[in-house]
This record gives structure tokens, C-alpha cells and sequence, in this order.
């Protein structure tokens, strides 16, 4: 698997680990919310470019 | 790698056995959420008896049921508002409303929630980047910012890609076109026929475009023409620029684009859509090159209105070629070469529209506008081309239309009745143009 493409996705997956944890605490506040919801739609299209090749590979292994 | 030509180079030259295991994930996988989240879907495919786990391989794919224009409009109906149970999200989810043209009858809503319309901006990226927009470029949209897709989503995938950009909204085609020139913008995106109502109005003002305006590229998508070599050729000596081509639809999302190696051919954006094309007739699947067919099209990663195995009508062809920019998505030729409800037989033969523009706007003294007609007379089909004869070329005419005869015979195997129209007076369009009128339907 390419190097770069599996630090990255490790990444994005923190990214999104983050991003509902800020969610769950200050989810009640309307600015975090909906801040945070647009940040989670870039990290899913960080996902369709950079994680989903990363499960492909996963899932050929297994 | 080289980088710098793409947006995704991971994606945009993954190995064409690895392309298509990643299309089968994401075809189950946006299968489930629709299957689980949509009622529509839930009950179109239980009454065919289908469940997601059906499907395990490519092949398995042809299975599932596809779904037409007709039946978005009709569930339209349902609640909730205005959309319809096909809604695979909560209403207070969607944030974008958009709509069809209406062009083939009752317009269908679009409701895309942010990630949708991050998405869409995503697919737009893909297309700007290959298309060489970069930060340096100053972008005008010379378009109504409406309740029609049309431009939005390039506008913001210009603005991700980090171009500057300039919207040219509520203007009148004046405005535009002093606008473009007081800002000098270097590209803009349009219909085929704007590009040219653009350059004509520009002319009639006293501006050349080609010498007076710093364009250097125009993205064309809403019509087929960018990929008509007669209506390119147009464009391309009227602004000095290089044209390019994009295809997509509401309901669907920007699904092919051409890059500067592709010429009249474009790319499939695979990693997001998968295309299949079918035997007008026989509902074949077409894997062949130079084959006519309708596509059939899937969106993987839409999720408040899933399109999913979409019957497009639109009509295209796999070209026969790989593309120099090393892009592994596979071409299509010559666009959308017509829609399925429009290639329509008269007089025994088959025609395609695109097929009569290209003629006439291979022929340098017409106008770009045109206008065709079908009727019957008794029982024969009856068929008149009309057109314009540019200012200075009147005294040509017999000439002129006796080369369009024999060019139309030529490319059509039909024989027309031609109306010479004074120059100016047939429709100019800013948006979709509807020149063939089939009235034997009527």
C-alpha cells in the first residue's frame, strides 16, 4: 500500500474522531455545531478521495 | 506522477481492475443507505424482490432496477415537501434547493444536504483542475444564480480551486461581456450558445473578442455543442480561446469532463459515477467502443436524493482510446450525441440532431442559429431546416444553400425544405436552446 496514502487516511480518520467529540461537548452551541458539520462534509470528501482507496486495499488483503 | 495535471492523482490514474472493485464498493455501498434511508427505493426495489445483499459482483449490478425522470417527478407528489419519500435524509438536512430546466416536462427538485453540495463542488474540482484553472485565473460566471444548477457548483469549486472569481448574475449580456473586459477575467463558463450570443454581442458593441478580451478558456456544459467540431470551431475563432467541454445533469452531478489532451472526446469521472451504456433497442449493455447506446448512470456519493442506476436518455459512445494526460477514467466520443427521445427516425432514417448543427455551423456564412422542424404532410414525414445567412453573404444564397443540401444529404441521408430567415430573427437562447421541434408527436 502506498505510503502516503495510508499516513494520510490515518489522519482523516483522527480528523473525524476529533470533529464528533467537539460535536458531542459543544454540539448545544449553534456556532460549534454547525462549524464543525461543515467541517465533517470536507473530511468525507477526504474519505471518498483518500480513505476509501486505503479500504480497498485493506479489504483485498483480508 | 504527475501531480501537477490533477486534482487526485491517487484517483485519477488507479489501475482499471482497481477502478472498477472501487465502483463496486461504492455502488453497495450507496445502494444500502438508499435501500435503508429512502422509502422510495425501499419499496421500488422490494416489489422487485431485491435487497442490498444481492448484490456481490459487478455482473450483479444490472439487477437492480433502474429508475426514470418520469418516476422522480412522480414521487414528487409525496411528503415530504417538495421532494417526495425518495428523500434519504431528514428534511431539516437539506440546506440546497435546485431544480431541472423543465426542458422534457414537469421539473424535478433537487434538495442536496451540505455534504451534497460539498460533493458537488468536489465533482466540479475534478473537471476545473484538469481543465488548467489555478489560483492565477480570474473567472467570470456569466449566468442567472438561480433556482437552476447550471454554473453554481463550478462557481464553488473555482473559488476551492483558489481562482478569483467574478459573478456576472444579474447583468444583461452588455454588462457581461464590459465587465469581463474592465476586469480582464481570463476564462468563463457558459452554454455553447451564450459562448456564441456572447461573441456576437461583443462584435455588434465594436469589441472583437479574440483581440479586445483576455480569455484564454471557456468551460461549455448545458448543451452538446463544445463537443460538435463545427460549433468548437466557432467558438474557438471567435474568442481565440481553447474550448472545453463538461457534461452533467440536476439530478445527477458533473459527471464528465474533457482535459486539454481529449479533444472532442471527455472523461468519465469513474471514482464518482459509474456509466453504462445500453443497446437503444435491445437494452444490451455496451462494452465496445463506437457503439451508440442510452447511459444509464449511478451517483456514489449523493445522499439526500440518491440517483441510482438513472435511465439519463441521454445518448453516448466509449471511444476507442486511451487519453495522453495518463487519466485512467474512461473517454467517451463526441459527448452526448443525442437524447434518446430526440434521435428520432423520419423518413425511415435515424437522425440525431447534433448531426444538422454540425452542418450548418460548418458553413461559414450561416448564422450559429438554427432551427428544425418535423411534421407530417398526409402520410410522409415532412422536414424543414431554418436558417440565417450572415449580413454581406445575401447575394450567395443559391450557392450557399445548395452546398447545405448536399452537406445534409451527405452527413443525414435526408433532404430538407430550407427557410432563409432574416439575420437576427430566429430565438437566441441564454440557457438551454430547443431547436428541434418534432410535430408529428403533437
Amino acid at each position: 500500500m502506498d505510503e502516503t496514502l495510508a499516513k494520510l487516511s490515518e489522519r482523516i480518520r483522527e480528523l473525524r474522531r476529533l470533529s464528533e467529540e467537539t460535536l458531542k461537548i459543544g454540539g448545544h452551541i449553534q456556532t460549534v455545531n454547525k462549524n464543525v458539520k461543515k467541517i465533517l462534509a470536507n473530511i468525507k470528501m477526504l474519505e471518498l478521495n483518500v480513505c476509501d482507496l486505503v479500504e480497498l486495499e485493506e479489504e483485498g488483503k483480508n | 506522477m504527475k501531480e501537477e495535471i490533477y486534482w487526485n492523482p491517487y484517483i485519477e490514474t488507479l489501475p482499471r481492475e482497481k477502478l472498477r472493485m472501487l465502483q463496486l464498493k461504492k455502488f453497495k455501498r450507496i445502494l444500502k443507505w438508499a435501500y435503508d434511508n429512502s422509502p422510495f427505493y425501499k419499496r421500488y426495489y422490494s416489489s422487485f424482490g431485491l435487497e442490498p445483499e444481492d448484490i456481490k459482483s459487478f455482473e450483479d449490478i444490472r439487477k437492480v432496477p433502474k429508475i426514470e425522470k418520469d418516476m422522480l417527478r412522480d414521487v414528487q407528489t409525496r411528503e415530504p415537501f417538495p421532494y417526495g419519500d425518495i428523500l434519504a435524509v431528514p428534511l431539516e438536512e437539506v440546506v440546497a434547493f435546485r431544480q431541472t430546466s423543465g426542458t422534457t416536462g414537469v421539473p424535478v427538485y433537487q434538495g442536496d444536504t451540505w455534504q451534497d453540495w460539498e460533493w458537488q463542488a468536489e465533482c466540479w474540482s475534478y473537471i476545473l483542475y484538469a481543465q488548467t484553472y489555478r489560483p492565477k485565473d480570474r473567472v467570470f460566471f456569466p449566468f442567472g444564480y438561480n433556482v437552476f444548477t447550471a454554473f453554481w457548483n463550478a462557481h464553488y469549486a473555482a473559488e476551492k480551486i483558489g481562482c478569483e472569481v467574478v459573478p456576472g448574475g444579474v447583468l444583461n449580456t452588455e454588462g457581461r461581456i464590459l465587465k469581463m473586459k474592465e476586469l480582464k477575467c481570463n476564462a468563463f463558463l457558459a452554454t455553447p450558445t451564450y459562448v456564441l450570443v456572447m461573441g456576437e454581442t461583443a462584435m455588434k458593441m465594436g469589441i472583437d473578442p479574440k483581440k479586445d478580451l483576455s480569455i484564454e478558456k471557456i468551460t461549455c456544459a448545458g448543451e452538446p455543442g463544445a463537443s460538435i467540431p463545427s460549433t468548437r470551431k466557432r467558438m474557438e475563432e471567435m474568442w481565440g480561446a481553447k474550448i472545453y467541454d463538461h457534461i452533467g445533469a440536476t439530478e445527477i452531478g458533473a459527471w464528465s469532463f474533457g482535459c486539454p489532451h481529449s479533444g472532442l472526446m471527455q472523461h468519465v469521472n469513474e471514482a464518482f459515477f459509474l456509466v453504462e451504456i445500453e443497446d437503444l433497442e435491445t437494452g444490451e449493455l455496451i462494452e465496445e467502443p463506437n457503439r451508440q447506446g442510452k447511459m444509464v448512470i449511478t451517483t456514489f456519493d449523493r445522499i439526500a436524493k440518491p440517483c441510482i442506476r438513472f435511465d439519463s436518455k441521454d445518448v453516448i459512445k466509449w471511444a476507442d482510446c486511451t487519453c495522453e494526460c495518463g487519466r485512467t477514467f474512461r473517454l467517451i466520443d463526441g459527448g452526448v450525441i443525442g437524447r434518446a427521445d430526440d434521435i428520432t427516425k423520419v423518413k425511415g432514417v435515424l437522425l440525431a440532431p447534433t448531426a444538422i448543427e454540425d452542418v450548418v455551423r460548418s458553413i461559414p456564412e450561416l448564422s450559429s442559429e438554427y432551427e428544425v422542424v418535423v411534421t407530417k404532410k398526409g402520410d410522409m414525414d415532412d422536414i424543414t431546416l431554418k436558417i440565417e445567412i450572415k449580413p454581406g453573404y445575401e447575394t450567395k444564397e443559391k450557392e450557399i444553400l445548395s452546398r447545405l443540401q448536399n452537406e445534409l444529404r451527405l452527413k443525414t441521408n435526408l433532404g430538407y425544405n430550407i427557410e432563409v430567415h432574416p439575420f437576427g430573427s430566429l430565438p437566441r437562447y441564454d440557457v438551454k436552446a430547443k431547436r428541434f421541434k418534432d410535430l408529428r408527436k403533437h
